[in-house]
């Protein structure tokens, strides 16, 4: 036992906490104590289970299995008291130490005093100072004295998270169990256990005892251990023995550091410049000539190199995290070392990469779509924007008495549509016609300033306004026909119809 | 080193190792908090019991507060403890050493019913044994941790030795360890003692215990400055 070669942290600690630093062992060497556990257990659980389902001496078998545990015990603490200075047993030593371990244990392992409650705190004293007779009863009483109660304590606390394990897997079986099955399936398990003596019964109890104690049993052997340890951390110091070693050891490094530095030094005053390089090299200074006064140029770098030194410039390292858009950026950055806080926030920069790729996907098909849609209504985009569309489409649209005239699907020679219909006894339909042929013409020609709300008087008085006298007389007394046609229903003469188409077919011919 | 701490460097500079508990305290802290739940579901039922239905849905509404209101409650506002786990001196607390607020308390007790699946809180105990500082499955996802409160080591504070000033420098924890030399007196035998002053002989020259522990008292400032 080499106290400085120690792999946990020693000092004195609450009895709870030593034995979580036990369970934190077992932990670390989880892998070698269940090899262990499952090397030495299985075999023995296999013939218990055999026995409880071949044999009608169940219950002594369950007993037996139960009463030989104890002789895991030996292999597990070897594991762990081991390791504790810096040894790294692999399972196969841990079994190799089973009989020796027994040997020395079998007191606490297979006779009544395997029901002491401390079992795992004071197996310690047995298996790991050899100790016999009365000098191990005396030391059992020292340090049973300290560490038999929370011993126990740990003992009914792991007897109970046992428990807790088997109940907890047999409610585990119930909540896995499909609900069709849960009254039948489940009631008969249930009932199997609550009916002792069913060979059944014998064997799911064995089962689920076996698997309790196997997630259970080696923390309890690690809780034992820790309060071993700790108890002798206190007894004996262990925690001052180990910082005492390390302070003569450093003494004797830093006496060391001290030899080198003096030798280098005493180099430098030789005469060798070869030598005079080496132990500048080594302490990292450079001389500087120690005349009356210095140059300027001879003192700026040496004082330069003071004043970047770490004890006058505090350097801090500020990071802002910009988004790069384009993929060359993102290369150059690969190629600088990731210092550590870049790579932590490395998965951060990846996100936002991600997203915007997302983003710049959805903004394409948005552009394509706005491309399709104006490619769809071309019709009616494309005349509005072309320097010379066709001629229909210069005809200027009008709205009067919130009534469109469309320009685009007004017949070209209105004039004799509307003669056509009067002569078909359409009468009121072709005033209609030349009435909006002639205010369209009239649209055309002149600037007319028309609200949409516009009435046909407002329409008379907008051309008076801007026509010559001939224009605005026909246009008068059109408009005169069309209004007693539309509102009073009176139709004007055949003959005076006729006049007014006939005026309108020349004149709109004109304006053409 | 195996140790059952958590490191943490507050803002300061100060390192503090915060000392984890694992499943035997926490589980012995459940079951008083568990009997002391039981106390208080029986009371409830005899205080409500005579006041008929309304008894019942008060009850009731009791019953539901005791579920998800007691652990939450205790550990916010009673300095991380409920009545259990200030029996076995534990704490909840952040996994940085700060005190646990509301989120990390209703988060952990939320997810306690998860903890106690399948039931006799088998997947909580596995967690805690398994995981790094003894975490169960709601103390994982809200970022808690249940530590020991800070206790004195025990010392000796009588028996001043005569403080002989040290002539070397020491490291503070070196300092430390030998004035924890000087306070532990009590828990080691004599012989050790001097064994144990032996071993500093190739620093301090000739010293027995007695001198060592003049050397701690001088280090720890007792007596008069020389």
């Amino acid at each position: 036992m080499n106290l400085e070669d120690v792999t946990v942290a020693l000092r004195p600690r609450g009895q709870w906490e030593a034995m979580d630093l036990g369970a934190r062992m077992v932990r670390r060497d989880a892998r070698a104590i269940y090899l262990t556990w499952f090397a030495l257990t299985l075999p023995a659980f296999a013939l218990a289970l055999a026995a409880v389902w071949f044999t009608p001496y169940a219950g002594l078998a369950v007993f037996l299995y139960w009463w030989i545990e104890p002789i895991t015990d030996g292999p597990i603490l070897h594991v762990i008291s081991r390791r504790l200075f810096g040894a790294r047993p692999t399972a196969r030593d841990a079994l190799r130490s089973t009989w020796p371990a027994l040997r020395r244990n079998w007191i606490y392992l297979l006779t009544p005093f395997r029901l002491h409650l401390a079992r795992s705190a004071m197996l310690s004293i047995t298996q790991l100072e050899g100790l016999k007779g009365k000098r191990r009863r005396d030391r059992a009483k020292v340090i049973g004295r300290r560490i038999a109660r929370p011993g126990g304590g740990l003992t009914v606390a792991y007897h109970h998270l046992a428990m807790a394990v088997y109940f907890g897997v047999i409610l585990l079986v119930f909540v896995l169990l499909p609900e069709s099955l849960q009254s039948t399936m489940g009631d008969g398990m249930l009932q199997l256990l609550w009916t002792p003596g069913s060979r059944e019964a014998n064997l799911i109890s064995l089962i689920l005892f076996y698997i309790a104690q196997t997630t259970m049993h080696p923390w309890w052997v690690g809780g034992g251990f820790g309060l071993y340890i700790n108890c002798r951390t206190s007894l004996e110091a262990w925690d001052l023995e180990v910082a005492f070693r390390r302070m003569v050891a450093r003494r004797r490094r830093g006496v060391a550091a001290a030899a080198v530095m003096l030798f280098a030094a005493g180099l430098s005053l030789s005469p060798s410049s070869e030598a005079q390089d080496a132990a500048t090299d080594a302490a990292a200074v450079e001389p500087i000539p120690v005349t009356g006064y210095w140059k300027a140029n001879e003192v700026a770098p040496p004082l330069r190199r003071v004043q970047e030194s770490d004890q006058f410039v505090s350097r801090e390292t500020t990071y802002e995290y910009e988004y790069r858009w384009s993929r060359d950026a993102d290369e150059e950055e690969a190629e600088e070392e990731p210092t550590a806080e870049a790579r932590d926030w490395n998965w951060l920069d990846g996100l936002f990469h991600v997203f915007a790729i997302f983003v710049e996907f959805w903004l394409w098909i948005v552009v394509a779509l706005i491309v399709l849609i104006l490619f769809l209504t071309r019709n009616h985009w494309l005349g509005a924007i072309s320097p010379s569309g066709p001629r229909a489409s210069q005809r200027a649209s009008i709205r009067v008495a919130g009534e469109l005239i469309d320009a685009a699907d007004f017949p070209e020679d209105y004039a004799a549509v509307a003669l056509k219909l009067w002569r078909e006894g359409r009468a009121r339909e072709a005033l209609s016609l030349l009435f909006r042929g002639r205010l369209l013409d009239a649209a055309q020609r002149f600037d007319l300033a028309l609200p949409d709300s516009a009435t046909e008087g407002m329409c008379v008085r907008a051309v008076a306004k801007q026509a010559d006298a001939a224009f605005t007389q026909h246009f008068a007394s059109l408009t005169q026909a069309w209004v007693a046609c539309a509102y009073a229903g009176r139709l004007p003469e055949a003959a005076q119809f006729q006049r007014l188409a006939e005026h309108a077919a020349v004149a709109g011919g004109d304006a053409a | 080193m195996l140790d059952t701490t958590i490191d943490v460097e507050t803002p300061e500079g100060v390192q503090l190792l915060i000392p984890v508990a694992g499943l035997a305290p926490r589980a012995m802290a459940w079951l008083i908090d568990g009997m002391i739940k039981f106390g208080m579901f029986i009371v409830a039922l005899i205080v409500t019991q005579p006041l008929g239905l309304t008894g019942m849905a008060l009850w009731s509404l009791f019953l539901f507060a005791l579920f998800w209101l007691y652990n939450v409650l205790f550990e916010v506002l009673w300095q991380g403890a409920t009545p259990g786990k200030r029996a076995m001196r534990l704490r909840v607390m952040n996994a940085d050493g700060t005190p646990v607020g509301w989120t990390g308390a209703i988060v952990r007790n939320l997810i306690r019913p998860v903890d106690s699946l399948p039931g006799c809180y088998l997947l909580g105990c596995l967690s805690v044994l398994l995981s790094r500082n003894f975490q169960r499955l709601g103390d994982l996802a809200a970022g808690t941790i249940v530590a020991y409160k800070a206790t004195d080591p025990e010392r000796s504070r009588t028996h001043v030795n005569e403080p002989i000033p040290l002539a070397i420098p020491l490291s503070s924890d070196e300092q430390e360890a030998l004035v924890s030399f000087s306070e532990r007196r009590k828990q080691y035998s004599q012989a050790r003692a001097e064994e144990l002053a032996q071993i500093l002989e190739p620093v301090l020259g000739e010293v027995d215990a007695r001198r060592v522990r003049s050397y701690a008292a001088w280090l720890a400032g007792k007596g008069s400055p020389t």
